[in-house]
């Protein structure tokens, strides 16, 4: 079976993006440690997981070529994390009453 | 397959092409099809662990101190190193693309030294842990800690030895009918076990 | 000219009998696999009822104790869905279906086909396994909530359970191999000529129920991976403990995220079954094929949302309840369009009464009943009175043993000409019928009263509670049913076996039918059309076509020779997609 040949993007900028993403992630944590600061805690962690986030498209678009076949980002990416969110929040009203207790 | 090769395997394998891809809907090739309904079926397993996992943490405030208790050091480096896996495997596609399978050959081998390598960081960490006490026992943390790093270190096992496989069947003399098609969906099996990562490394190690 | 093949010569010489019958990549071999598997593990099953149906009928003896019972309505519910329904409608029809029916040689990935049968059977001997463990097999229902399931302070069945457990998680490792076969065959090996809205109903369903089963219940494989942990390691998942809190409730969410979809992922392919059926069987088309695929679709993407229809009396927070309830009486809806356009199937239809038709038609009438009081359960209110009672048993056999029971047998006295080669006999195939159907209603109908009058589910024995006592000649009644119901599977195994080896030689097109695998030899040989392509040029549905005919139908697709299919160049298909 014959493969479509798409494009290759520019790997290596992407693998420089991401190590630079990471390396930020890393300072957010020292830099606004819970620990130290609490207040920042909150904070710190939607500013880590955002870049998890975008970490995580970066891969998926351009390593995994999603970027060319963008039909299966519907079914293979969306679908999935819609009904993820759907679980958590339909779990969440009853996980935290009782888990806080 | 290629259960039964016939006499004319060009013709039928130019007749399989064009029925599998000139009529998909989608026109993917099915084994890459294949591989993200695979893939699609992951997200929602680790998914669902994660978003358990985040539901605990959501009612635990004092979350953030067990994290302070896992090796950021270590973690941050596991990282960097299955970025790097993710970087030299998508490069190894691109050379088979190329028809450069002598470079494939070493970009995929520094995958599987990758994978290796994520192992051996894991293995230490754990070690140390238990060492400190820190076992399934030790409170919801640390029980989503064992098992959802240990179940992504199974994924990782489980793609370095597919990694190798790949790596002996494209080196073989006799090549299999599409190598490129081997490696981006071993590739892409590799870069999902990464992303997870990508995830696990705030919820566990830096927040 | 028609040629007529037996079994025997169905695959190449080459092969020995291990790998033709045993080890087999062939998607039809393995249809048969599953067949034969589930229908041994249907009547495991339906024995297990039988001896605790006795057991009520007859609570003055005792022929289980109280924890045998369990264990017995456990094993009953889980094996009834895991390893009857979803290896008989998706492992044998999808297998046997999909690629004939969609002009493959075979699936898109055999290897895998062939190991997602051999996962089964494994799951299958651990199942098994877990029966003859001292402390028996698991015995807290099939819905495994914890904390009985989970802490060892309720349950000593702790190594049945384990084991259950794995074998669960073996069995889904099957299904979703199974799967990625399905989707990706009935997408990108179709034939020339077959868009999308060509495709039968029944592929249509089985994509859809393979997509379903995919998403629902991947979560619940975390589920069982954090339950197993509570069950060997001590954790907390589930449980509470002094020194720990975890959440029994977030393992019915997690549970029910899957279950309400399963439901529906044992549904659809039966109704995509009856489907067929009806079309041959009236010279009709079917009525309304783009509402059914849309209804289809919405009722598919809605079952994600109503699963807390099953927690309404759990302790889940009530805000929760209303929505719910909305989605749950919603989802009505589009499934009532699938059933309306069934029924229209009928109207004005040249009816033949075949086995396979009677099957069909009483499959369809009884879940219209199922289906119907399922409305009751949707709604909280009345939940809370009906929840955990007779009523709820009776509902969901009413949907689940005609989609899956009734059904199954539909498609296998209309697809075993083509599996096997040979034709089943038709005058013991409709005492199958009356037997089973008679049966069933006899076993189920009663069960509606005995949960209106409050009669909970689950318990060993009503005579000891006052207000239940006089009811006792429910049990009796429905016990009768369910005896007789596995009595009349006699004549089937029977028909079945003798059919298999001595019936009388099946022509290629018995049925008169359209659809692409009654093109193929009966049976098909290996790699299904001897060369030949399989090209599209109609719908799916052209029966009694207008005009003069020789026949009153017109075949869905023609074979052409492999070499002119290749000379006409690019084939991208007509129609839709």
């Amino acid at each position: 079976m014959t493969n479509k040949h798409h494009a290759h993007p520019n790997y290596l900028l992407i693998w420089i993006v991401l190590c630079g993403l990471t390396t930020l992630s890393i300072l957010t944590s020292v830099l606004l440690n819970p620990r130290h600061h609490i207040e920042f805690r909150d904070l710190a962690a939607f500013i880590l997981f955002a870049l998890a986030g975008v970490k995580a498209v970066l891969i998926a678009l351009n390593f995994m070529h999603l970027r060319f076949e963008k039909i299966l980002i519907v079914f293979a990416i969306l679908v999935p994390l819609t009904l993820l969110l759907i679980a958590f929040f339909g779990f969440m009203p009853d996980a935290i009453v009782t888990l806080k207790r | 397959m290629h259960q039964l090769e016939s006499t004319d395997t060009v013709m039928e394998s130019r007749l399989e092409s064009q029925s599998a891809i000139g009529q998909s809907a989608v026109g993917i090739p099915s084994s890459k099809l294949g591989m993200w309904v695979f893939l699609s079926g992951e997200v929602l397993i680790f998914g669902g662990l994660i978003i358990t996992c985040v539901l605990f943490r959501l009612s635990y405030p004092q979350w953030h101190e067990f994290s302070g208790e896992t090796n950021a050091l270590t973690g941050s480096i596991n990282t960097f190193v299955l970025i790097t896996g993710s970087f030299t495997i998508v490069l190894a596609h691109k050379m088979v693309d190329q028809g450069n399978l002598k470079s494939a050959y070493l970009y995929i081998f520094l995958t599987i030294i990758s994978g290796l390598l994520f192992l051996a960081i894991k293995a230490i960490e754990y070690a140390g842990e238990i060492e400190h006490g820190y076992n399934f026992h030790s409170g919801p943390f640390w029980a989503f800690y064992y098992g959802l790093t240990g179940f992504h270190a199974v994924h990782v096992f489980t793609g370095t030895v597919i990694n190798t496989v790949v790596l002996i069947l494209i080196s073989r003399r006799k090549k299999p009918g599409n190598p490129s098609s081997l490696v981006e969906n071993a590739g892409l099996f590799w870069h999902f076990v990464d992303i997870v990562w990508v995830f696990l490394l705030p919820l566990f190690y830096l927040s | 000219m028609e040629s007529i093949i037996t079994i025997e010569d169905m695959h190449t010489e080459h092969q020995g009998f291990i790998r033709r019958y045993i080890f087999s990549t062939d998607h039809k071999v393995i249809a048969a696999q599953y067949l034969i598997t589930a229908l041994i593990w249907a009547l495991v099953a339906g024995l297990l009822a039988s001896i605790f149906r006795t057991q009520l009928a007859l609570s003055q003896k005792s022929i289980l104790t109280p924890e045998s019972y369990n264990a017995a309505v456990t094993m009953h519910g889980a094996i009834m869905i895991f390893w009857v329904a979803m290896p008989l409608l998706i492992g044998a029809f999808a297998n046997l279906c999909i690629p004939l029916m969609v002009g493959a040689k075979d699936m898109a990935f055999p290897g895998l086909n062939m190991l997602s049968y051999w996962v089964f059977f494994l799951s299958s001997i651990i199942l098994i396994s877990s029966f003859f463990v001292p402390s028996g097999p698991a015995p807290f229902g099939w819905t495994i909530y914890p904390p009985l399931s989970a802490d060892a302070r309720f349950t000593a069945a702790k190594p049945g359970e384990i084991l259950f457990l794995f074998a669960l998680l073996l069995e889904f490792a099957s299904m979703l191999m199974g799967g990625i076969n399905y989707i990706t065959t009935t997408i990108s090996l179709r034939t020339r000529g077959l868009g999308m809205m060509r495709l039968p109903i029944v592929v249509w369903m089985q994509l859809i129920a393979a997509l379903v089963f995919l998403f629902a219940v991947t979560p619940l494989v975390a589920g069982i991976g954090f339950l197993l942990l509570d069950v060997i390691v001590g954790t907390s998942f589930f449980r509470v403990t002094a020194q720990s809190q975890g959440d029994p409730l977030l393992w019915q969410h997690i549970f029910w995220f899957f279950g309400h979809p399963e439901v529906y992922v044992v549904l659809l392919p039966g109704l995509g079954i009856i489907a067929e059926v009806f079309a041959s069987h009236t010279r009709k088309p079917i009525f309304g094929y783009k509402s059914i695929v849309y209804a289809t679709i919405a009722s598919a993407v809605l079952s994600f949302v109503v699963w807390g229809h099953h927690m309404f009396v759990s302790g889940m927070n009530p805000s929760l309840s209303y929505p719910f309830a909305v989605t749950t009486i919603a989802i009505s809806v589009p499934f009532s369009v699938i059933l309306v356009c069934l029924a229209l199937t009928l109207w004005n239809g040249s009816i033949r009464f075949t086995s396979s038709f009677l099957f069909a038609l009483g499959s369809f009438a009884a879940f219209i009943i199922g289906g119907l009081t399922g409305l009751f359960l949707g709604s909280q209110v009345l939940d809370v009175y009906l929840h955990d009672t007779y009523f709820v048993i009776a509902h969901f056999h009413y949907t689940i043993f005609p989609s899956v029971i009734l059904a199954s047998f539909a498609g296998i006295y209309y697809w075993f000409p083509k599996l096997f080669g040979r034709t089943m006999n038709e005058f013991w195939g409709k005492v199958h019928f009356w037997g089973t159907f008679i049966g069933f209603n006899v076993f189920a109908f009663p069960l509606f009263f005995l949960g209106i009058a409050g009669g909970p589910r689950r318990y060993y024995d009503i005579t000891h509670i006052d207000y239940l006592r006089h009811f006792q000649w429910i049990h009796i009644l429905s016990t009768t049913g369910a005896v007789l119901l596995i009595a009349f599977q006699t004549p089937f195994i029977i028909n079945f076996f003798v059919s298999v080896f001595r019936g009388k030689q099946a022509e290629r097109n018995p049925w008169k039918a359209t659809t692409l695998e009654w093109l193929a030899e009966s049976p098909p040989p290996h790699r299904n059309w001897n060369g030949m392509v399989p090209v599209v040029v109609n719908d799916p549905y052209e029966y009694s076509p207008e005009g003069e005919e020789e026949e009153d139908f017109k075949p869905q697709g023609i074979l052409i020779p492999r070499d002119e299919v290749l000379r006409e160049g690019t084939n991208a298909p007509t129609g839709k997609h």
